[in-house]
């Protein structure tokens, strides 16, 4: 296997792999920092171009626009409150208010370091154990999909701020948005109102965009008066060797746990960033700093959503299932260029899995370099007015929405969500378990009903299987500690 | 915002998700709900529509008794140079009600339109609201941002972008 892996590093310097890889990846970052253009979307654009190189070299470009796209989306949340893509809707809870603390520059480096290192641990391992990962990801039934996304709900104490009952109220709003559509087991329409436009329920970025960047500009519209402070302008970019070995334990984690969130079929990109977030901030020693400009709550849902690129590619490869949209469209590029995914592709073409398995690790590379260059940059747009930078938020929240399935709706859609996000903000309420639940709803709904029919109604099914048994152990325990700091933070003396 | 308003406001939006899960119960009383094993389509919007009340009430609780104890405090916000002539003063005022407005005017415009012409107003606009108004840098932001807008997401990406009724 090694050697197959030293034969793709050749194979990819020296073609024109290397250079589509970095023009993948520079693509890839603009296309994610641009709020609406997901890597999914810039993966669909670009297909065509693949048409006219040769596999490995297409495939390579597809990579980078792939880890580009998922990096490049938390430059615009970090700076503007705007997330890029989907992935990055955990990365703004800390990487804002870091920017806002005038440390745009540190937050840009924490997010490029965590996402490079997150990605390479996560193409090491589709490199190296993606067969055996596979042999999991495939035993992961309903039953195990239910309990994955309730673990994913038990998040929202995490990010519930001061209040908890709050959070759990915002977290079943955003359940409530994730019943509209067809009803996924029955195939009823469900309050559609007779709109086409709500057979397929809410789009998640229009709300993403919504409840962060439109109401954050509604918000800065009121602040419109404040001048910003000159510090926040621009920032040295860098972190200190304390800090990188203060974030790395996250980093790592978050690379496994995003790696095999990817591997599982059904999940993606913003799930394994919401449970890297809450897994770092329920391990951190300094969970009270998370929300305020943490730097380990901006490493973990970067690596985790950079991992998740490469775990995503585990079934594609090994089995050809695709686990979610841009590994779908990638999947779909691999049959134009003549190429059958599925285990045998490693026995007939391992020249080109093992390039791409290069290109991979070669692209985070690629990505650290181009990610540091470019992040004096990036955060030169806080040197620009605050009027400014606000009315270009109320604009890129429109065409963001707009973008993504050309539906005037869908601007519709973005402007209640941003209502409801000002609303919430200056009431106190936490926006981020309305995302959780508009993300995780559809999964646990589906695969409860999937588990329901499956079990012939027995629901003992969850105690049957050993993957169920893990998740119920990590779900008691997670909420079971929670009860218990809840509880030590009461008795603790309050300060005055 | 003050603490009055803001408790208000907390109240308001408990009541406002209340009303909407007792008509989403209307509402989906013609879907089924569990029919042996087929977890039908209304089961789980009721689960989480009791969710909603159970929390919502709790919280309109915890608001009340809140009000009850706690001692406004008034934080006195520094006195503005107010501008001199009215409708400014007004804009000022509004701003925040303007904007949302100008939102929703910015919505219908682009379906008239399209996105360039909306987008030009609407930029012009809200930098009145948060008064930008020199007429050389709105002119050079407006034609600049626009521009860029359009030719990196329309020409070089290939991305649609709003089209209207006219344009």
């Amino acid at each position: 296997m090694l050697g197959y892996l030293g034969n793709g590093f050749i194979h990819l310097f020296t073609t024109m792999a290397a250079p589509a890889l970095l023009g993948g990846v520079i693509l890839g970052i603009i296309i994610g920092v641009l709020p609406g253009l997901t890597a999914t979307m810039g993966i669909a654009l670009l297909i065509p171009l693949t048409y006219y190189v040769s596999p490995s070299i297409g495939l390579s470009m597809l990579v980078g626009i792939f880890t580009g796209g998922i990096y490049g989306g938390s430059v615009s949340a970090i700076l503007l409150k705007t997330p890029g893509t989907p992935a990055a809707g955990a990365t703004i809870l800390d990487g804002n208010p870091l920017a806002q603390k005038g440390q745009a520059g540190k937050a840009i480096a924490i997010a490029t370091i965590a996402s490079a290192i997150g990605g390479l641990i996560g193409a090491l391992i589709l490199s190296l154990l993606a067969p055996q990962i596979a042999k999991i990801a495939v035993r992961f039934g309903p039953p195990e999909y239910v309990l994955l996304g309730i673990y994913g709900l038990t998040m929202i104490s995490y990010v519930s701020g001061t209040s908890l009952i709050r959070g759990l109220f915002a977290g079943c709003i955003g359940l409530l948005i994730s019943t509209f559509g067809v009803d996924p087991i029955s195939s009823v329409p469900r309050f559609t109102f007779g709109t086409l436009n709500l057979l397929t329920g809410f789009e998640l970025l229009p709300i993403l965009i919504g409840i962060f960047a439109m109401s954050q500009a509604i918000e800065g519209v009121k602040n419109s008066r404040e001048v910003m402070p000159p510090q926040a302008k621009l920032t040295k970019v860098g972190i200190s060797l304390q800090e990188f070995f203060r974030i790395l334990p996250h980093i790592v984690k978050s690379a496994f746990i995003g790696t095999f969130v990817g591997a599982v079929p059904g999940t993606g990109t913003d799930i394994a960033a919401f449970l890297s977030y809450g897994e770092a901030k329920r391990s951190s020693k300094y969970p009270e700093e998370f929300g305020k400009g943490s730097i380990e709550g901006v490493a973990a849902p970067e690596s985790g959503n950079n991992a998740c690129v490469n775990g995503a590619m585990i079934p594609m490869f090994t089995l050809g299932i695709p686990g979610e949209a841009a590994t779908a469209v990638i999947l779909g590029g691999l049959m134009v260029l003549g190429l059958q995914p599925g285990p045998l592709l490693f026995v007939d073409k391992p020249e080109i899995i093992y390039t791409v398995f290069a290109s991979t690790i070669t692209s985070n590379l690629f990505m650290i370099i181009v990610g540091i260059l470019g992040a004096r940059v990036f955060a030169k747009v806080l040197s620009l007015p605050k009027s400014i930078i606000v009315s270009f938020i109320f604009i890129f929240s429109v065409v963001g929405s707009y973008s993504m399935r050309n539906s005037m709706f869908d601007i519709i859609v973005m402007m209640c969500s941003g209502l409801l996000g000002y609303v919430f903000t200056i009431i106190d309420y936490p926006i981020p378990p309305v995302l959780l639940g508009v993300i995780l709803g559809p999964l646990v709904e589906s695969n409860l009903g999937r588990t329901l029919l499956v079990s012939g109604g027995n629901l003992t099914i969850f105690f049957k299987r050993p993957i169920s048994i893990f998740f119920i152990i990590v779900i008691v325990g997670t909420i079971s500690s929670n009860i218990y700091k809840h509880f030590k933070s009461k008795d603790a003396p309050q300060e005055s | 915002m003050d603490i009055k308003h803001k408790r208000a406001l907390q109240i308001g939006i408990n009541i406002f998700f209340i009303c909407i899960v007792i008509c989403m119960f209307f509402i989906s009383s013609k879907y089924a709900f569990v029919k042996g094993i087929h977890l039908g389509a209304r089961t789980f919007p009721v689960i989480v529509g009791v969710l909603i009340l159970l929390f919502g009430t709790v919280n309109i609780i915890v608001t009340i008794y809140k009000i009850k104890n706690e001692n406004e405090s008034i934080t006195k916000e520094e006195p503005e140079l107010e501008p001199s002539n009215s409708f400014n003063k007004y804009v000022r005022k509004y701003r925040v009600g303007i904007s949302i407005g100008l939102m929703a005017l910015y919505y219908i415009f682009l379906s008239l339109f399209g996105f360039v012409i909306a987008t030009a107003l609407f930029l012009v606009s809200i930098l009145y609201v948060m008064e930008y108004r020199k007429p050389v840098p709105v002119t050079l932001v407006t034609i600049l941002g626009v521009g860029l807008i359009y030719i990196s997401f329309k020409v070089l990406l290939g991305v649609p972008l709003p089209t209207g009724l006219l344009f």
